[in-house]
C-alpha cells in the first residue's frame, strides 16, 4: 500500500498535471481507483478545452466595417490611397467599364455622403434620402455588375490564386451591402447601418480597384 | 523612410503593419484586424458564450487597441499586448454584469461556496463519460469565476504558456497554475453535476413511460 492518502494525492494534482510525477503519487494511482479517475477527468477537461479552439470561429464582417467606421469617426486613421487621377489612370486605360463603374461609385458615394451629413438638421428629409440613393444606385449597381462579368473572367484566366480570394471577399461584401440595404430600408432613420452602407460600398470600390489592378500587373 | 516588405503572400508582415497603423494607415490597422480578430473574437466567445456578445467585445477590444497603438513601444510581445487589452475588456463587461469586483491584478480565489472546487474527497468514482460534449464544457466554463475562466480559456483553450498568461493577467506565474488547476477542478465539479442531472431525468423520464396507464 502506498504512503500517499487522497488527500495528499489531490494537493499534488495540480504538480501531477503539470508533468510533475512523484513516485509516491504513482503507486497511489495504481492502488486508488478514485484518483485515478481525477486524473482522467482533468486531462479530458484538458482536451475538450483544446478541441474547443480547434473550431473555426471568427467575426462576422460587419465587426470590421464598424470598427473602421469608427476610427474614421474619430480621425484615427487616414485612407491610404491614391489619388483618384492615378488609380483612374491606373486602370482605367486597362478597363473602361470597370473604371466607369468605380467613378459612378465615387460620385454616388459623394452625393449621398454629403447628403448624409446633413441629416442630423434634416430628418424630415429622410425619405428623400433613400429614395435618391436607391435612384442613384440602380444603375451603378448594374455598371457594377456589368463590369464584373465583362472582367472577371480574364482576370480569373490569369492568376487563380488571387482572384479567388478577391471574389471571396466581394462575396462577403456584396451581401453586407445587401444586408445593409435591407436594413436602411427597414431603418431609414438609424444611422449606423447607413454607415455600414457606405462603408461596404466603399470596400466594394476598394475591392474592384484591386482587381483591376491585379489584372494590369 | 523604411521600406515596406510583403511577404510570400503579398501581405504586409505584423512589424511593418504595426509601424505603419502607428502613422494611422488604414490598410496596415485592417491587416492588424485580419492577423488577430480569429483569436481575440475566440476569445471573447468563450469567456462570454455568446456570439453577439463576443463582436461587440471584440469591436470594443479593437477599437481600443487602434485607439493606443501608437503607444505600443514593443516590450512585450504584441499579441501579448492586445490579449491583455481583450481580456481587461472583456473582465470589465463581466464586472459590470455581476456588479463583482473582479479585477485583472487580483485573479480571483472565489470563496469554495461560491465558485471554488470541492474537496470532496468521497466525490464520484465513475469518470467523466466520453469526450466531453463542447456545449457542455462551454456552459460549465460560463460558470467558471472570471479569474478561471480567463486562465482556463488563455491556456487549455488559447495555448498560452503560464509566463504569457502572468503577463497578460498582470499576476504571477504560480498564481496562473494555480487558478488553471482549480478552474479545472471546478470545470470537472460543474460537469459531473450535470451528468447527475441528465441521468435523473433520464430516470424520471423512464419511470414516466414504464407507469402503466390509467
Amino acid at each position: 500500500m502506498s504512503a500517499m492518502n487522497c488527500e495528499k494525492f489531490w494537493e499534488l494534482s495540480e504538480q501531477w498535471m503539470d508533468g510533475e510525477r512523484h513516485a509516491d503519487a504513482v503507486s497511489h494511482t495504481v492502488a486508488c481507483g478514485r484518483c485515478r479517475t481525477l486524473i482522467a477527468d482533468l486531462e479530458s477537461i484538458r482536451q475538450a478545452g483544446s478541441a474547443l479552439a480547434a473550431a473555426q470561429e471568427q467575426p462576422s464582417p460587419h465587426v470590421w466595417l464598424a470598427i473602421r467606421a469608427q476610427l474614421e469617426r474619430e480621425g484615427l486613421i487616414r485612407p491610404r490611397r491614391p489619388g483618384w487621377q492615378e488609380r483612374f489612370a491606373g486602370f482605367g486605360a486597362f478597363r473602361p467599364a470597370l473604371a466607369g463603374a468605380y467613378l459612378s461609385l465615387v460620385i454616388v458615394g459623394s452625393v449621398a455622403l454629403s447628403w448624409h451629413a446633413n441629416t442630423n438638421t434634416r430628418l424630415q428629409d429622410q425619405a428623400a434620402w433613400l429614395s435618391h440613393t436607391q435612384a442613384a444606385m440602380a444603375p451603378l449597381e448594374a455598371g457594377l455588375t456589368s463590369a464584373e462579368t465583362t472582367n472577371l473572367p480574364a482576370m480569373k484566366a490569369q492568376n487563380l490564386d488571387v482572384t479567388a480570394t478577391l471574389n471571396h471577399n466581394l462575396a462577403i461584401v456584396d451581401n453586407m451591402i445587401s444586408m445593409c440595404e435591407k436594413s436602411v430600408r427597414e431603418d431609414p432613420q438609424n444611422e449606423m447601418t447607413r454607415d455600414y452602407l457606405y462603408t461596404a460600398y466603399q470596400q466594394k470600390a476598394d475591392l474592384l480597384a484591386t482587381m483591376a489592378e491585379s489584372e494590369g500587373r | 523612410m523604411a521600406r515596406t516588405r510583403r511577404d510570400e503572400n503579398g501581405e504586409l508582415p505584423e512589424a511593418d503593419a504595426l509601424r505603419l497603423a502607428q502613422q494611422g494607415d488604414a490598410a496596415a490597422f485592417e491587416r492588424i484586424y485580419q492577423l488577430h480578430n480569429r483569436r481575440v473574437y475566440s476569445l471573447c466567445l468563450r469567456m462570454v458564450g455568446n456570439t453577439a456578445e463576443a463582436e461587440d467585445l471584440t469591436q470594443e477590444a479593437f477599437l481600443q487597441l487602434f485607439r493606443k497603438i501608437a503607444t505600443f513601444r514593443g516590450e512585450s510581445a504584441f499579441s501579448t499586448w492586445l490579449h491583455r487589452l481583450a481580456v481587461n475588456v472583456v473582465l470589465m463587461r463581466l464586472r459590470k454584469k455581476t456588479g463583482s469586483e473582479t479585477s485583472l491584478e487580483e485573479v480571483t480565489e472565489p470563496d469554495e461556496e461560491t465558485g471554488g472546487p470541492r474537496r470532496d474527497f468521497g466525490g464520484p468514482d465513475l469518470g467523466l463519460s466520453g469526450s466531453i460534449d463542447r456545449v457542455n464544457l462551454q456552459r460549465a466554463i460560463d460558470q467558471l469565476p472570471a479569474g478561471y475562466k480567463s486562465v482556463f480559456v488563455l491556456h487549455d483553450v488559447q495555448g498560452y504558456e503560464h509566463n504569457e498568461i502572468a503577463e497578460i493577467m498582470g499576476c504571477s506565474i504560480g498564481n496562473s497554475k494555480s487558478q488553471l488547476h482549480k478552474a479545472r477542478m471546478r470545470l470537472r465539479d460543474l460537469l459531473h453535476e450535470r451528468e447527475r442531472a441528465r441521468a435523473r431525468e433520464e430516470r424520471e423520464a423512464f419511470k414516466r413511460d414504464a407507469a402503466p396507464e390509467e
